[in-house]
């Protein structure tokens, strides 16, 4: 059913394993944020990231493809014990997502032909996920919110 | 009068006469020249997109650091890694590293035919967008310079929007597109978190 050499396939299962890290991060996340409106956030990016979810999912069975499944557990990189680690766990779950666009932007080129609705979805998710980086970062270290080439390996 | 032998008159002889021969072909013969084609120039969106890098970077040093933000170096310092990155882009068209080895002014890349030679500009931004160095045009960082954090922001969204454009109009048959595609990518998504930040 798995059709590996396409490009744009292989392009949305990375996107769909981002999409699983957020959806499993942002909930462990949410439980160290006090300030409402940092929880708000959490939660608002949570539900953006599940839907996106869903969507590549059924992307991915609409091309003939198995989506990926999601992981039994996301191990953060530092343990996740207060605000300052939730915050870096957050950073780190929009890195990964923005990548994720941006791989599959650069699939869609290899690709070839008219792929201007799977472009538009990379640039569009690679750039909300610069954003919600950049305001993670930004409550921790204001001087330095934002990188330059967000995505980019 | 010295007397040489027969086999030395005759390859004597054979050597004149393939002188002679070869001196008629020379100057008988038409010769073409090659002629100099210059290289084509860099697609439009590329060399605009370093213009208004470069008007954005020169908006920063305007407002300086003394409004107090402390997120204003770093942005300015992503900014002018934007305008490195850019450059290294453009190396990879002869055009551009002709027009730089010769000192002449950077080209505008106003060509809108978009081939696989790399000859030519997106067609979606090559002529909408601003030149390198024509007049600004206010559709990237506008034609005003910035000078509030408002200005700035603004500028840097359009600037974000017209990246956005080019990385969605970009032919995927054009020769460098797998590299450029995903940096102009980088690049807008990276000045609408700016943008976010000064908002």
């Amino acid at each position: 059913m798995t059709r590996p050499t396409d490009p744009i396939t292989d392009g949305l299962q990375r996107v769909l394993a981002a999409q699983h890290l957020a959806v499993y991060g942002y909930p462990v996340i949410g439980v160290h944020l006090s300030d409402p409106a940092e929880a708000d956030r959490a939660r608002q990016l949570e539900a953006s990231h599940r839907l996106r979810r869903d969507a590549t999912a059924g992307q991915l069975v609409g091309r003939q493809a198995d989506p990926v499944a999601n992981a039994p557990d996301y191990p953060p990189p530092a343990p996740v014990t207060d605000r300052s680690t939730a915050i870096g766990w957050a950073v780190r779950i929009e890195e990964t997502s923005a990548a994720g666009y941006r791989y599959l932007l650069e699939c869609a080129v290899r690709a070839g032909g008219d792929q201007t609705a799977i472009r538009q979805q990379a640039m569009t998710g690679l750039t909300e996920a610069a954003q919600a980086a950049a305001y993670w970062r930004g409550l921790t270290n204001p001087g330095r919110p934002t990188v330059p080439f967000p995505g980019a390996p | 009068m010295a007397e040489i032998s027969r086999r030395t008159l005759l390859s004597r002889t054979v050597l004149l006469a393939g002188l002679a021969a070869g001196a008629g072909l020379g100057l008988t013969k038409r010769v073409r020249h090659k002629v100099a084609v210059p290289p084509p120039a860099p697609p439009a969106a590329l060399t605009d997109a370093l213009a208004a890098q470069q008007r954005l970077l020169a908006d920063y040093d305007t407002i300086g650091f003394h409004y107090g933000w402390p997120a204003i170096p770093g942005l300015r310092s992503d900014v002018a890694a934007h305008g490195d990155a850019l450059r290294a882009l453009l190396e990879r068209y002869p055009g551009w590293r002709l027009a730089r080895a010769s000192g002449s002014s950077v080209p505008t890349g106003s060509a809108t035919h978009s081939g696989v030679d790399g000859s030519a500009a997106p067609s979606a931004t090559g002529s909408a967008a601003p030149s390198a160095t024509g007049p600004a045009a206010p559709s990237a960082t506008g034609s005003v310079k910035a000078t509030t954090i408002d200005q700035l922001a603004t500028a840097t969204a359009a600037n974000a929007r017209s990246l956005t454009k080019a990385t969605l109009a970009w032919p995927a048959d054009e020769q460098h597109a797998v590299e450029v595609v995903p940096v102009l990518a980088s690049i807008a998504a990276c000045l609408a978190s700016h943008a976010q930040v000064l908002s």
